[in-house]
């Protein structure tokens, strides 16, 4: 057991992650949708930690054009500082590598000073002695990574980063399922909405459904508001007290 | 709003748009009123939300507007 044995280790690595994907995967399922993306996030940073080996801290980074790095699910107040920093800072591993590096892989924090000293520093500073990053997603301005650091330094080798991979492979996937999710259950809630307004619309003004939904159209384009925030406030609207009873019984 | 077991049909949202503008009723109170009328009537929720629907416009007269 003390010995070295690549093999058993990569198989009892291969089925911790298994199990951590197979959780996440279920969690996804059992949750509502509301909740689900964050909640997803929560597991592969958990997973991420129990299975990649030597990995004591992670977190989700996402990025928007600008440079703007927030922390999604950190496992502590450090991760979430090195985001926020990045931001300040204008330097660091996402804002570099995200948008063009599928991993980036830091062995040593303190030879890095020359690529981001003061970003570098910083996470010197909280203790951060090594860290990888994996693109979990681009998409329309925007991009995810996840980043897993550690204490030490010289403890992500080739196997471990396969490893970090594979699982960021996983979670990418599982992500998706997530994000797709969330916003099928938006657009089911907007058909829902829209409905709702078209039907006022042919209650107060004695129109067809047709003509309903172009007057929510032309309100839309003329007001330069998205079409299912009309429809919302118009909801709303018919909803307060002071409105309430226009025809009575 | 789609928090239920509400069965997806544009229909049913509509009546409960159309309950609400003319009853002055929340939404949930307009969906409430049609799963009620619909397990009296041995209708489904959707073909309750048409006959509301129907029966709305024929009030209005027509279709010509109401106000």
């Amino acid at each position: 057991m003390g010995d070295q044995q690549p093999v058993s280790t990569g198989e009892r690595a291969g089925v911790e992650l298994a199990r951590a994907l197979e959780e996440a995967a279920r969690g996804l399922v059992e949750r509502g949708a509301d909740e689900d993306v964050e909640h997803t996030l929560q597991l592969i940073v958990r997973g991420a930690i129990h299975t990649i080996p030597h990995v004591e801290q992670a977190g989700v980074s996402l990025v928007e054009r600008g440079g703007i790095v927030t922390a999604r699910a950190p496992s502590n107040d450090v991760v979430r500082e090195l985001d926020e920093l990045q931001t300040q800072l204008g330097e660091g591993p996402c804002l570099d590598s995200i948008w063009y590096e599928q991993r980036t892989v830091i062995e040593d924090i303190t030879q890095v000073r020359a690529r981001w000293p003061r970003w570098a520093v910083e996470a010197e500073r909280r203790g951060i002695g090594s860290l990888m990053a994996f693109q979990l997603f681009t998409d329309k301005g925007s991009a995810g990574a996840l980043n897993l650091y550690a204490s030490e330094t010289g403890v992500f080798d080739e196997a471990t980063t396969d490893t970090g991979s594979l699982f960021a492979t996983q979670a990418a996937l599982v992500l998706h399922g997530a994000r797709r999710v969330h916003g099928m259950a938006g657009a089911l809630a907007s058909r829902d909405v829209i409905g709702q307004a078209k039907g006022i619309l042919i209650e107060r003004m004695g129109v067809g459904p047709e003509r309903a939904f172009a007057i929510l159209v032309e309100s839309s384009q003329q007001t330069n508001i998205k079409l299912v925030d009309v429809a919302t406030w118009l909801v709303g609207e018919a909803q307060k007290p002071g409105r309430r009873g226009g025809h009575g019984r | 709003m789609n928090d239920d077991v509400r069965p997806f049909d544009p229909r049913v949202h509509q009546a409960e748009g159309m309950l609400t503008a003319r009853y002055g009723v929340p939404i949930s109170e307009a969906a409430g009123m049609l799963r009620a009328w619909a397990a009296r009537g041995d209708l489904t929720v959707p073909e309750m939300a048409a006959q509301v629907v129907g029966t709305l416009v024929a009030r209005r007269g027509n279709g010509h507007p109401s106000r």
